[in-house]
């Protein structure tokens, strides 16, 4: 399937008028003069080149096509594979011999491969194993600048554990979109999986973490080389999550979490009830800055549902958390009934609800509900979990732009050569007429 | 309508449209003629010899004092006296009827040009008493009416309705001359030839004390190369066709010309005949006066 770059090219076809208008009108103007002889003009006759022979329909025909050539070329005219595979690709895994459990890393390259990603081992004791790392290596970052100029690689993934001695250098700039991922991750209360430079922005880190299921955008301040044990804390306006790294500290914003949206099922002896539990709700909300909707019936896009009538029918469609109100005699709150379902145990009161805890018992949900939301992974990565398991939908590597500019500049070598000879053919095309 | 108001420039010496009939052909020529005898000294004017020879018809234009009033009053019809010495000249004018002579500047083409210059010519001759016969030649047929008294119109008809095709013929054969007789040999043509048989054929006319005369007819345009920049030029003979930038070949191809047009006149001089330049569009009137300046050294 053919595919343009720059539509807007294409009102350079035009253009072709212009070759046109003036071949119609040198026809008029072009006189044939009888002679009586031609002997004088075939003596002095010699070679020459009028740009203004455009009477000539053959010579016209040639220009228009060269015209159309060049705009081609302009449009940036190539071949899209549809075959429904990624572009070819190279991905270079560089894997430390002591980088610990790297099954997962088999995994992940088996995946690519699926995907026609070659996959280029750098590792003792892998497939096509060359050039193994050993401790008299070169620093981490020489090897990856040299199999960056070895492998047409588009990315490079190196894996190797959290020490400092493997990092000696500054990482190199290299063509390809460098991951890295650190192992032996502590006392990281966002347990980070992996993270990565951006090939687009350099200044940029991606971490995907565990817990939160959650991948952040970070703004890099100062580049330390060392990867030691990383930090994080939630800032005090709780907008973003503090990354500490070595010396470097970086802050990584929150995305704005969605609308949680509550419908609230009440009847006439549990109105009062129902209306406790919405200021609650509104209080935590509005101090962990989350928007709260109530609405009267379950829709899908609700995402807790509070029965305070319990013999009320459920309307089908998706909830997230459901609530049921059975006030009882307990220590506790709250009760988990369910994988998806609290039960409120005691009475829901205004004393309770101020003074009883019932706010401190409300706050983890919403604060989980707040941080479950991702932000937009960036494409360059893939999501990997410990368990080496991929996300379930593929993230297919789509901006290796060295390779569909290695293909659409083949394409323009023929388009080029192409023009080439419709210039030559245009420069001989025979000057006398007959 | 006075002369004048008939021309309407200098150059512009006839009018188109009367090309377009038999009269206007006379009415062309006449009026050369008479512009033409009009710079001659009165001395030199050419009129009737001295010896009577023969009575001929009257044409409209002749002079009236050459009438024979005595035979009008017997006869009821004009006669014009012609004189012995000039009625032993013969004039024959020889058209190159080749296709070249298509070649047209100022709406005039050289055919036409050589129509009227050999009228007048003729004009002239009967004015002095003199006969003329006309050879039209190309290689499709060779039309000849010999100088006859009498056959004035005839000739003048074969004159308007003659047609230009074909080159010059290799060979021509004319009929035999009669003796006794002087004549001369008017050739108007463009001198284009394929393999010196235009040259040949002049040569062949110059024994037995022939006089020959060649008016050259070329156009202005034709010599200076004077066309748009971007021309196309067709072969009147051949049809060929050659596209050429005229601006870019315009001095070389002056030089050229000039060269053959020298080379031309040195031939035909060489060969002790007449040699006259006439630049089409312009009147043809100071060459035929020229000529009838050495008819009369001569």
């Amino acid at each position: 399937m053919w595919q343009i770059n720059h539509p807007a090219y294409w009102w350079a076809l035009l253009a072709m008028a212009v070759p046109i208008v003036i071949h119609l009108y040198n026809r008029r103007r072009t006189q044939v003069k009888l002679m009586g002889s031609l002997r004088w003009v075939e003596e002095v006759q010699t070679a020459q080149w009028n740009f203004r022979r455009v009477h000539l329909w053959p010579l016209l025909l040639i220009r228009l096509l060269l015209l159309t050539v060049v705009v081609l070329l302009l449009v940036d005219l190539y071949k899209k594979d549809t075959s429904g595979k990624a572009e070819r690709l190279h991905a270079l895994l560089l894997i430390h011999p002591e980088a610990g459990d790297t099954s997962q890393y088999r995994q992940l390259a088996a995946g690519w491969q699926n995907d026609s990603v070659h996959v280029h081992w750098l590792a003792s004791g892998f497939p096509a194993a060359t050039n193994p790392i050993t401790e008299d290596s070169k620093d981490i970052w020489s090897l990856v600048a040299e199999a960056d100029l070895r492998f047409p690689a588009d990315s490079i993934h190196m894996i190797a554990p959290n020490q400092q001695h493997y990092f000696k250098g500054t990482p190199p700039r290299i063509r390809a979109a460098l991951s890295w991922e650190l192992t032996d991750m502590q006392n990281d209360s966002l347990q980070l999986v992996w993270a990565g430079e951006t090939n687009t922005d350099p200044e940029l880190l991606w971490f995907h973490t565990q817990a939160q299921e959650s991948v952040y955008q970070v703004q890099k301040g100062l580049h330390d080389s060392s990867p030691g044990q990383i930090q994080t804390a939630y800032s005090a306006d709780k907008k973003y999550i503090e990354v500490k790294k070595g010396a470097a500290r970086y802050r990584v914003p929150l995305s704005t979490p969605d609308t949680l949206t509550i419908a609230a099922v009440v009847n006439e002896d549990t109105k009062e009830e129902g209306y406790l539990f919405q200021k609650a709700v509104q209080a935590v909300a509005q101090y962990q800055k989350v928007p709260v909707k109530f609405i009267e019936e379950n829709t899908a896009a609700t995402d807790w549902v509070v029965l305070f009538d319990t013999t009320t029918a459920l309307t089908s469609g998706l909830t997230k958390l459901m609530w049921v109100y059975e006030p009882g005699k307990s220590i506790d709150w709250l009760e988990k009934a369910g994988k998806n379902k609290l039960v409120i145990r005691k009475e829901l009161t205004t004393a309770n609800i101020l003074e009883g805890g019932f706010l401190e018992a409300l706050r983890p949900y919403i604060s989980e509900f707040k941080y479950k939301q991702a932000a937009t992974p960036h494409a360059d990565f893939r999501k990997i979990d410990l368990a080496g398991n991929q996300e379930g939908e593929k993230e297919q590597i789509t901006s290796f732009p060295e390779s569909v500019q290695q293909k659409a500049g083949r394409e323009r070598v023929w388009l080029g050569l192409f023009l080439l000879l419709i210039i030559t053919l245009e420069r001989l095309w025979p000057k006398k007429l007959g | 309508m006075s002369d004048k108001k008939r021309y309407t420039t200098p150059a512009q010496w006839f009018n188109p449209e009367e090309l377009q009939s038999l009269k206007g052909l006379e009415w062309l020529a006449r009026k050369l003629a008479h512009e033409t005898l009009s710079g001659l000294h009165s001395g030199k004017q050419l009129g009737q010899g001295t010896d009577f020879s023969q009575y001929r018809s009257y044409m409209p234009g002749d002079d009236l004092r050459r009438v024979d009033w005595k035979l009008y009053g017997r006869t009821d019809r004009l006669y014009v006296k012609e004189s012995e010495l000039e009625s032993r000249t013969r004039w024959y004018g020889i058209l190159d009827a080749s296709a070249s002579m298509q070649y047209e500047e100022s709406n005039i083409s050289k055919w036409q040009y050589a129509k009227i210059l050999w009228a007048a010519i003729t004009y002239i001759a009967r004015q002095q008493g003199d006969t003329d016969g006309i050879v039209l030649v190309n290689d499709k047929q060779v039309e000849h009416l010999p100088p006859k008294p009498g056959a004035e119109q005839a000739r003048m008809q074969l004159l308007y309705e003659a047609k230009v095709a074909g080159v010059w013929p290799s060979t021509i054969t004319l009929p035999a001359l009669q003796a006794g007789f002087r004549n001369k040999f008017i050739l108007i043509t463009d001198l284009y030839e394929q393999a010196n048989e235009l040259g040949s054929f002049i040569r062949s006319l110059l024994p037995a004390k022939n006089q020959v005369v060649v008016f050259h007819l070329m156009g202005r345009q034709e010599m200076e190369l004077d066309f748009k920049e971007t021309t196309i030029f067709e072969d009147a003979e051949t049809g060929r066709q050659i596209e050429t930038d005229t601006a870019k070949i315009r001095e070389a191809y002056q030089t050229n010309v000039a060269s053959y047009l020298q080379q031309c006149r040195n031939q035909v001089l060489g060969w002790h005949a007449e040699y006259h330049l006439c630049q089409m569009p312009k009147s043809p009137v100071n060459e035929l006066r020229l000529f009838l300046r050495n008819q009369v050294k001569g």
